[in-house]
């Protein structure tokens, strides 16, 4: 039986004693517990400590990849822009030699787009600022609009056209692309309202000419940004963010440490994973969703107009290479060297082992992707597959050995 | 002997002031946590009580509406009929309820109040008998949230005799209301039976066709039974409830130019977004009391579980796309239209532009004994009435969120066949021991209130994805917070009263342990008058928040309730009502009733935070989604057998986003220096006695059609409730 002034007491009791505790300067508290995954953190940490000289690291990549291929592709954009102008000089001659000249300038165009694809993989810094600004304005793919390269054709005709306040779908490789290898003189424009103004009234010869000039005004803007990119990185007396990147760390740096540095590296190198293997291979192999459904879907390849997938392709893959490697000579410091110092031999062999396979498999195969999608998709699913031997072991043993962190952009999982 | 214990119950738990009233039937058997209205005058803090008779005035089902009738209460409204309300209290973020103590009889009703706040399920309010309103240091006694203040829903008590009710009613836009309850006391043993249907073809039309609206049934059982034993009564309770919702809802609102076109209008990509959910309730409840001394014991478990399937945004298989919230921003931008155009259904979807859909699917159960108590004393001669209470607390949330993708064709969703996709697969829980203790000792002229609430809260976080085992988070956190408080009588009608106490807002399991909890230190002073049939309060209050903490669930974008820290920030305003009963003949009489709220915030640094509602943050900028002025009247006439009533409701812009102007960085928030639409609306409503049974009743809500965008979020503006007739029939036996 309850007794009602025993219950009085207890109340009376235990308000006493929680006054007491709550007066006794306890009045607030905390503890926790994590677990090794929590907050996106690497499920194992380094195995072995590490004294790796990771500046060296940055060094080498900076100085070995990455500057070289922002300065080649500087030079491409010039020499594009110069058989460009001669392209259009000899449409407005009606020269004999125009057919040679468009054949050279697909031919720069080219060059240009296999050194600007290892470039793709080195985004880092400048070319990520502004939503990627800089990037976009030189190649914006998967942002492109034909119909929007088929209005500034037309638009900047006009005096007060300035290429430089254009949207990033209307200028850069991917425009060139559709104004130098698409011979289809029709405009692309279906919605109503959206097409160039006069166009379907113009002649072939007015149509062609007016595209080759609006070539001209995109090459040379891409030679500016080509240019703005390398200023950026080398700036004046050191100044670039080369600078800033290969001091990390250091006092006064806008990286905390050196390691925030190697992973912005390692955040470029997974392109490989979300771009090549997902959007450039599994999207037109419908292994993800694409414009046919989940079929084979050949008009969803990256360069339609200039047939370049697969040379896309492989210079993803090679510049994934350089840039765990390091660079070109034996000296060079990458992250094979990394991966041995913390005592991961195995998945430094195994990369490597992966992408000179990869790499091979690339370069072994015959015509144009959007071919071997027709005729022999097995083989673009092989080199799927190759591929995705590479980011299978990035995304575990790579990522965990040398305690980085997966980009968001591969957090999802397409496999 | 029946009426005397639960009266005694409702005013004795908890009637702030020495002198006890004797409750009138309108009070009698309902489990209150304020008590009678008469009590109300005298507490020191700012009280609200919006009793049956006012309820059922205006026969709202919108919470919301019920209280823009209340001062100090903030408001975003979502989808017009109020099924998810974002409530806030003295100028805490409305979004989800989540920083309001959300009650029910006075247990907490939200899913899981602690582990997942956001109020994804509300209780329907067509059928609550009263809603009682707190703020100030009074919230010291309801956790764990005690910035702000504390909300409680009362439903219908069991009648002492034979007594039922059935009240139909159909409005515009194919809404239909069915509402009966019958109930009766044997002996000592009572029973009720409640049952309620709502439902409406929606307001909306959708680009494609069907309706946009919703289904609601709520089912309610009480069984009682009293018995005394010497000079003790007792009485034992059990309430078991289940509730239903199908909506058409979705969180894809238009463009503004598209709004401003059809402020009705729903894009195709929208037409498969349906809510569902089930929720269940148990509430045991055992009183007793003696002369100077009560003790409630309710032992409480509810069960929610919903699956809400809505457009999430886009994907491509290519890469990256943009938010929705940016697209709808910027519909005709190059980088955009090609996404609004498929939103829209004008343009199929590529490989680019994959609509996603997520199934947030999400299983609650929140379960706790609370045992409060109040002991009445005199000690040196001084009147005391003590009052204590310790709440065991229980709740988790299951997360089976996934996602599944769609080509727009011909404007039908057609999925892409890549199946459905696991997004977040996690487990928060939290087991919880709140106490209060508080004591309120008369002083002749002064009622001076002290006490202290005790939260000890254990959590547990646990990543269920396969491989993640890994992925997990426990955290203990012990805080007290103390409040005092005072009423000054002034006179028999009049007083000035003032208090401070300690806010506070636990971080949800998930959240690093690093991340502050919210704090804050709250002030506030007002003088209260009361005297037949007028009465006014004005109370200014003022909040300095140590650390201001936001979360972001689903409503404004996030998937998982990712929260914010902001640091110091201050929140203050002026809460102004008053209300007269003017006697305009022997049977005829006219309520006239004014509440008026000011609301001021600035956050205390410059700060940029990826919160979408924050951006880059100035020192002295505003707190989003707060109106600086909002304010109802509302009058009536009041014949022998009939009324006649209109409330007109003001509420003034809101910034949609701290950051008050775009910079050109790409990590702008989105809706920088937006604003939503201030807006008026004007509610009628009639009501005419046919019998001492039967009455008909007539209403329009937004009599004067007023189409505003009340918010931008989640994804582009969406209106308010358009205008809308209601008829109806009452009858009681």
């Amino acid at each position: 039986m309850f007794s009602l002034n025993k219950i009085k007491q207890a109340m009376v009791l235990s308000v006493a004693l929680t006054a007491t505790f709550s007066l006794s300067g306890c009045g607030e508290s905390s503890s926790s517990e994590q677990g090794e995954q929590f907050g996106g953190s690497p499920q194992t940490p380094p195995t072995t400590p590490t004294q790796f000289n990771q500046k060296a690291l940055l060094e080498s990549v900076a100085n070995n990849v990455i500057l070289p291929t922002y300065k080649l592709f500087a030079d491409n954009t010039v020499s594009l822009s110069a058989a460009i102008s001669g392209y259009c000089d000899a449409q407005r001659a009606s020269s004999n030699d125009t057919a040679s000249w468009k054949t050279q300038s697909q031919q720069q165009w080219q060059d240009a787009m296999v050194t600007w694809q290892m470039a793709e993989m080195m985004q880092i810094g400048p070319l990520l600022e502004n939503n990627s600004n800089l990037r976009n304005k030189i190649y914006s793919w998967p942002n492109t609009s034909s119909c929007a390269v088929d209005q500034d054709v037309v638009l900047s005709e006009q005096a007060d056209y300035d290429i430089a306040t254009r949207t990033v779908s209307r200028k850069g490789l991917d425009a060139l692309e559709y104004l130098l290898f698409n011979d289809t003189l029709d405009h692309s424009c279906t919605s109503f309202g959206s097409e160039p103004v006069g166009w379907d009234a113009r002649t072939d010869e007015q149509k062609v000419q007016a595209r080759c000039a609006y070539a001209e005004k995109v090459a040379a803007d891409l030679t500016i940004q080509a240019q703005v990119l390398l200023n950026a990185w080398e700036g004046d007396d050191n100044s670039g963010y080369k600078n800033i990147f290969i001091n990390a760390g250091e006092p006064g740096n806008a990286f905390t440490d050196a390691q925030a540095a190697v992973n912005d590296i390692s955040d470029a190198m997974f392109y490989i994973d979300s771009a090549t293997k997902d959007a450039k291979l599994a999207a037109p192999l419908g292994i993800i969703a694409n414009d046919c459904g989940l079929s084979v879907c050949p008009e969803n390849v990256e360069s339609p107009y200039a047939q370049h997938s697969l040379q896309n392709i492989t210079a993803n893959i090679k510049a994934l290479n350089l840039l765990f490697k390091g660079g070109e000579s034996s000296d060079a410091v990458g992250f094979d060297d990394y991966l041995v110092d913390v005592g991961d031999s195995d998945t430094a062999l195994q990369m490597t082992a992966d992408l000179t396979q990869a790499l091979e498999y690339a370069q072994s195969l015959q015509n144009t992707l959007t071919h071997l999608l027709e005729n022999n998709p097995d083989s673009a699913r092989t080199l799927h597959g190759e591929v995705k031997d590479v980011t299978d072991k990035m995304k575990a043993d790579f990522i965990q050995s040398l305690s980085l962190e997966l980009p968001a952009t591969s957090a999802g999982d397409n496999d | 002997m029946k009426y005397s214990l639960l009266a005694t119950l409702i005013t004795g738990l908890v009637t702030t002031g020495a002198t006890a009233q004797t409750p009138d039937s309108a009070n009698l058997e309902r489990i209150s946590v304020l008590g009678a209205r008469n009590d109300m005058s005298s507490i020191a803090g700012s009280v609200a009580l919006i009793d049956e008779t006012e309820l059922e005035k205006f026969e709202y089902d919108d919470i919301a509406r019920i209280l823009a009738t209340v001062p100090g209460v903030n408001i975003r409204q979502e989808d017009g009929y109020g099924l998810r309300p974002n409530i806030g209290f003295r100028g805490v973020t409305p979004e989800r309820s989540k920083k309001i103590n959300i009650m029910e009889d006075g247990v907490l009703i939200g899913p899981a109040p602690y582990s997942a706040p956001a109020a994804y399920y509300f209780p329907m309010t067509s059928r609550m008998t009263a809603i009682e309103v707190t703020k100030g240091p009074s919230t010291i006694k309801y956790g764990p949230n005690t910035v702000a203040g504390a909300l409680n829903l009362v439903t219908r008590p069991v009648p002492v005799s034979s007594e039922g009710g059935i009240d139909v009613a159909l409005g515009g836009d194919g809404y239909q209301k069915a509402h009966s309850f019958y109930g009766n006391t044997i002996g000592q043993t009572g029973f009720l039976f409640e049952g309620l249907h709502l439902s409406a073809d929606g307001f909306k039309t959708l680009d494609t066709g069907g309706d946009t609206g919703f289904e609601k049934t709520d089912l309610m059982a009480k069984f009682n039974h009293e018995f005394a034993t010497g000079n003790v009564n007792h009485l034992l309770e059990l309430k078991l409830g289940y509730t239903e919702e199908t909506s058409d809802e979705t969180y894809l609102g238009l463009t503004d130019s598209d709004f401003r076109e059809s402020p009705y209008r729903r894009y195709a990509a929208s037409q498969l977004d349906k809510m569902d959910w089930e929720h269940t309730q148990a509430l045991f409840t055992y009183h007793l009391e003696a002369d100077a001394f009560n003790l409630t014991t309710r032992v409480y478990r509810n069960d929610f579980e919903r699956a809400w399937f809505k457009v999430n945004g886009f994907a491509s298989s290519l890469g990256a796309t943009p938010t929705l919230q940016a697209i709808l921003n910027a519909p005709d931008s190059d980088a955009y239209n090609r996404y609004y155009n498929v939103l829209t259904g004008a343009t199929d979807s590529t490989l680019q532009e994959i609509i996603v859909l997520g199934n947030n699917d999400r299983e609650y159960y929140s379960q706790g004994i609370q045992i409060d108590g109040e002991y009445r004393f005199t000690l040196m001669n001084l009147a005391h009435r003590f009052e204590a209470g310790v709440r065991f607390h229980e709740d988790e949330i299951q997360r089976n969120h996934t996602e599944q993708r769609f080509f727009m064709r011909s404007s039908e969703l057609v999925n892409t066949g890549e199946g459905i996709t696991p997004t977040s697969t996690n487990t928060e829980q939290s087991e919880t021991v709140s106490v209060y203790l508080q004591d309120t000792v008369d002083l002749g002229a002064i009622l001076l209130t002290a006490g202290v609430r005790g939260e000890f809260i254990d959590s547990d976080y646990q990543n269920r994805t396969t491989g993640f085992e890994q992925d997990y988070q426990r955290k203990s956190y012990r805080i007290w917070l103390p409040s005092i408080s005072a009423y000054y009588r002034l006179d028999a009608n009049s007083g000035i009263f003032g208090g401070v106490h300690k806010g506070f807002v636990p971080t949800s399991p998930i959240q690093d342990a690093a991340l502050e909890a919210e704090k804050s230190t709250n002030y506030e002073l007002g003088y209260r008058y009361a005297n037949n049939g007028t009465q006014a309060e004005i109370v200014g209050f003022y909040s300095d928040y140590s650390n201001l903490k936001e979360s972001c669930s689903n409503s404004a974008g996030c998937d998982t309730d990712e929260e914010f820290n902001a640091g110091e920030v201050d929140i203050y305003g002026l809460e102004v009502s008053a209300g007269q009963r003017y006697t305009l003949s022997d049977s005829l009489t006219m309520p006239v009733h004014l509440s008026y709220t000011y609301t001021d915030s600035e956050f205390n640094q410059t700060f940029y935070s990826d919160f979408e509602q924050w951006g880059f943050v100035n020192n002295g900028d505003a707190v989003p989604y707060l109106a600086e002025h909002m304010a109802s009247l509302s009058v009536g006439l009041e014949g022998q057998n009939w009324l006649v009533s209109a409330i007109l409701s003001y509420s003034g812009a809101m910034p949609e986003a701290a950051q008050t102007a775009l910079t050109g960085d790409a990590r702008d928030a989105t809706l920088a220096g937006v604003e939503t639409d201030s807006y008026t609306t004007l509610d009628l409503t009639a009501n005419y006695q046919l019998s001492a049974r039967s009455e008909v009743y007539a209403k329009a809500d937004n009599l004067l059609d007023d189409e505003s965008i009340v918010s931008r979020r989640p994804y582009g503006a969406r209106p308010n409730k358009p205008r809308q007739f209601v008829v109806g029939y009452k009858y009681r036996f």
